[in-house]
């Protein structure tokens, strides 16, 4: 496969930028909600980097416009938040459960929904530590993963206003952030507590359910208890808005996040499937993240994955690949904090085929008939941490075979609470079915790569080209 | 009597019993005392706490089906399961909450590796009518799901009669808990019975003993807080000891697996309100960190550092336990009193730092107290020591 395309360095963007056209860039707007037409959001990754995210100096970008749309919007995402406290919006901050509450809060008029846990990555992006050192101050030392941060950025208040509102997911959830959001609390911000219970599977009978999406199996009695601790969020969210969600526009918003999630799962198929991967694995691991919260943009957050979508769709008509050869076909597990590392791997011959960032329950459609907090409550149960680990392992297996993945990487951290036991578990599973595993934990490393991490990912690839 | 002959006396009945236990069919281990034994003794089995086989040999058997930073509790249970060592070993039936999500992926683990039933409810970590609600369904839910499995229906009888023996048991060991003169390795011991043994025959063992247990007044008191305290886990509750300091154990070794005893009232006799009357009684029992929000777990400690007129408080933590470790500044600049953390393992490889760290921490507290005899908050602020 011969590639006419090639991702571009930050200093190649901003030798390109000036060429991009007018009326792509007044597509690019945001805040449609907060004033008429909205406002203007596309800027080069420079911009970003020069406010801090120095990692974008390192990444490797691709070189469409549709790429770049998605790095300011996603980058932009502050100025959202500030933009639409300073016009007297309420800010809510979800944290853990990914894609359920800010379903239920877009229903609400002059909101916005972000996740805290996003701060998760923020230290690798700025290559600081300051939120992690924040952080320690305040309890949350190195033994917790890097989503500590969210606690540092809480008491900072730099990535975001401060929230009116924190709905917090708890119960089935890992221990680092359970941690993080008690401790969010002792910083005097308000917070709705709700229990996420874990999926529980009976030993005898039949009393069992499946999602009617991700086809997970749960115990039939979680449901209605699931049911009504959303509803509880959802008056907790009314409450602050001050005014009602009504079934129909919960039901408008449902559907408005399937639209999301059906566009970037079948962006996935596209990109995964295909012989000659159309799109960088680093500008899939953030569309990825796209339908959680829409980026507290759900409206323009549709209108940057159909912009994917189109260049996709031209790049497999034409064959067109940013990677040249035959790359190494590979499966990522758990998303790196660090996402040098994505562009490390595209660097040594490899190419993403296929993901399972934690988050598969996001992009799975949430059902439209019958009652609205019902169809959360399934979509709540699809969350591969809620429950065994045996459906994350099912998944990432299935999904590697079905992607034709060469070989998996999982990129754990040390002292997540979950890691210890998964990634056993998924490398076990995934020897049996002879595919090759490379896990490590993602160090932090500012202003560097972990030569000892890039090695490894080299090794890797090699021994993958070598296998065929 | 003096301590090393109440050791012996202790270390007797508790071969009597392990041997007793030995020759029972149906044992059936639990992890938490957030699930009630009671349910257990109901369906007809003989509960047993996994609160030992903390050693490092089973942490380490562990590490060969988790990686080495899970929680040190966690890997030896799986160690201990591997290698069928100790109470674990005698199971013949897992029921368990799922609490941490440490724990939630042990049990997880387990029901993959090994060849043994485990059933599940999960521990909600809010309290409201809805999750009070679903713990109670879910109790009712695990008892039929056990009856299926074993064939035996639930006897209220069994499950009452239990509950009434292992009160008063509570309420004993509670007091000698309490006074914190009492030697720990004394306490430890009868601690460890209570987590295995009938509690019929403990109660009558304790009426035998409680008037001979040496008392001994401590120069100073520490209160014990922190991750789960088990019994081989003692390198810290006997340096305290060493320094002739005496110690309330306020983990879920000690304190906090007694005191839902203490107001709790057996329930009546029909099955659904017996089993939700036990629900209710874990439901109303002291709350774990785990809890959200915790704040009552923090009265709770303050309280008693108050009732039991404590010199300090060290928080000991399991290494990898995330949801007591993090709480290490909001504790101390709540608790306003001499304070020290502790992160350890059951490596025992800490032992001469740690020593060092409590052999410091008790010193300041000595000389805080023969310089101000009567204690004010601004004076015990200064002295909080870091990890």
């Amino acid at each position: 496969m011969k590639s006419n395309l090639k991702r571009i360095s930050i200093s190649e963007w901003d030798d390109k930028y000036s060429s991009v056209p007018e009326n792509f860039r007044n597509e690019c707007r945001h805040l449609r909600e907060l004033e008429d037409r909205g406002r203007l959001y596309l800027a080069a990754p420079s911009h970003y980097a020069s406010k801090g995210d120095r990692l974008l100096n390192r990444l490797k970008f691709d070189p469409s416009l549709a790429a770049l749309r998605l790095w300011s919007f996603l980058f932009s995402e502050k100025d959202r938040l500030f933009e639409a406290k300073k016009h007297g919006w309420k800010i809510f901050a979800a944290m853990k459960d990914l894609g359920i509450v800010p379903v239920i809060t877009y229903s609400l008029p002059k909101t916005l929904t972000f996740y805290a846990d996003e701060m998760w990555w923020a230290p690798c992006f700025a290559e600081d530590p300051r939120l992690l050192d924040v952080a320690a101050k305040l309890g949350a030392t190195e033994e917790l993963c890097f989503v500590r941060a969210a606690l540092g950025a809480m008491k900072t208040l730099d990535y975001f206003p401060e929230p009116d509102l924190c709905i917090a997911g708890v119960g089935s959830c890992c221990d680092d952030f359970s941690a993080v959001m008690q401790l969010i609390e002792w910083q005097g911000l308000k917070v709705h507590w709700w229990e996420m219970p874990s999926r529980n599977i009976p030993n005898t009978g039949n009393r069992t359910g499946r999602t009617p999406y991700g086809k997970t199996r749960y115990k039939k009695e979680i449901l209605s208890f699931i049911v009504k601790e959303l509803k509880g969020v959802a008056e907790a969210a009314s409450d602050v808005a001050g005014e009602k969600i009504s079934r129909t526009k919960l039901l408008w918003n449902i559907r408005r996040f399937n639209r999301i999630r059906g566009l970037l799962s079948s962006l996935r198929e596209k990109v995964y499937s295909a012989e000659h991967t159309p799109l960088p694995g680093l500008e899939m691991f953030l569309a990825e993240f796209l339908p959680m919260h829409g980026c507290s943009d759900p409206e323009e957050a549709e209108n940057v994955l159909e912009c994917l979508h189109r260049e996709v769709d031209r790049r497999l008509a034409k064959r067109l690949s940013p990677f040249s050869g035959k790359p190494a076909r590979i499966f990522w597990a758990t998303p790196p904090t660090d996402a040098s590392l994505i562009t490390i791997l595209e660097d040594c011959g490899g190419t993403v085929c296929g993901t399972e960032y934690l988050i598969s329950h996001s992009f799975f459609n949430i059902r439209t008939t019958g009652e609205p907090f019902k169809a959360l409550a399934e979509n709540h149960l699809d969350d591969p941490m809620a429950g065994a680990c045996g459906v994350r392992v099912e998944r990432i297996l299935k999904e590697a075979k079905k992607f034709r993945a060469e070989g998996v990487i999982i990129s754990g951290i040390f002292g997540a609470s979950h890691c210890p036991f998964e990634e056993k578990r998924i490398s076990e599973e995934l020897r049996k079915a002879d595919i090759p595993v490379l896990s490590f934990d993602v160090p932090f490393s500012p202003g560097r790569s972990s030569e000892q991490v890039k090695n490894r990912i080299e090794s890797f690839v090699e021994i993958i080209k070598k296998r065929r | 009597m003096n301590n090393k002959q109440m050791l012996n006396r202790i270390d007797d009945f508790s071969l009597a019993e392990m041997e007793r236990l030995g020759q029972e069919k149906n044992v059936a281990a639990y992890f938490c005392r957030q699930f009630p034994p009671e349910i257990l003794a109901g369906l007809g089995f003989h509960p047993v706490r996994i609160m030992s086989g903390a050693v490092p040999s089973s942490e380490r058997e562990g590490e060969k089906l988790v990686r080495p930073d899970a929680c040190p509790y966690c890997k030896s249970i799986l160690g201990n399961m591997s290698l069928k060592k100790g109470l674990l070993g005698r199971a013949s039936l897992i029921a368990a909450v799922a609490t941490c999500d440490m724990m939630r992926r042990t049990l997880d683990t387990i029901r993959k590796e090994f060849d043994i039933p485990v059933f599940t409810i999960h521990a909600p970590a809010t309290m409201s009518e809805n999750t009070r609600k679903f713990f109670i369904s879910q109790m009712q839910g695990l008892v039929k799901e056990i009856y299926s499995f074993t064939g035996e229906k639930f006897d209220t009888g069994k499950a009452v009669s239990y509950f009434r023996d292992r009160k008063k048991c509570a309420e004993k060991l509670y007091r000698l808990s309490l006074s914190g003169d009492t030697q720990y390795t004394i306490l430890s011991g009868l601690m460890h019975l209570f987590n295995f043994s009938s509690p019929k025959r403990l109660d009558h063992f304790l009426d035998e003993i409680i008037e001979d247990i040496p008392g001994e007044k401590p120069k100073m008191r520490i209160l014990l807080v922190g991750s789960a305290l088990c019994t081989e886990d003692n390198q810290v509750p006997r340096l305290i000891g060493t320094n002739g300091t005496g110690l309330v154990n306020l983990t879920c070794g000690g304190i906090n697996q007694l005191e839902g005893y203490l107001n709790a009232s057996a329930p009546g006799r029909g099955t659904a309100q017996c089993i939700a009357k036990f629900a209710e009684i874990i439901l109303d029992a002291p709350q774990c960190i785990r809890s959200r929000p915790n704040n009552a777990v923090y009265d709770r400690i303050k309280s008693y550092t108050t009732k039991t007129g404590v010199d300090g408080v060290i928080l000991k933590t399991l290494k990898f336990c995330d949801l007591w470790h993090t709480e290490k500044e909001r504790m101390r600049e709540f608790l306003g009193v001499p304070f020290l953390v502790l992160d350890t393992d059951y490596s025992g490889s800490s032992d001469e730092s740690l020593k060092n760290r409590i052999d410091a921490f008790i010193e300041t507290l000595e000389m805080s107290r023969n310089t101000q005899p009567q204690k004010s908050t601004k004076d015990t602020k200064k002295l909080n020591y870091a990890t």
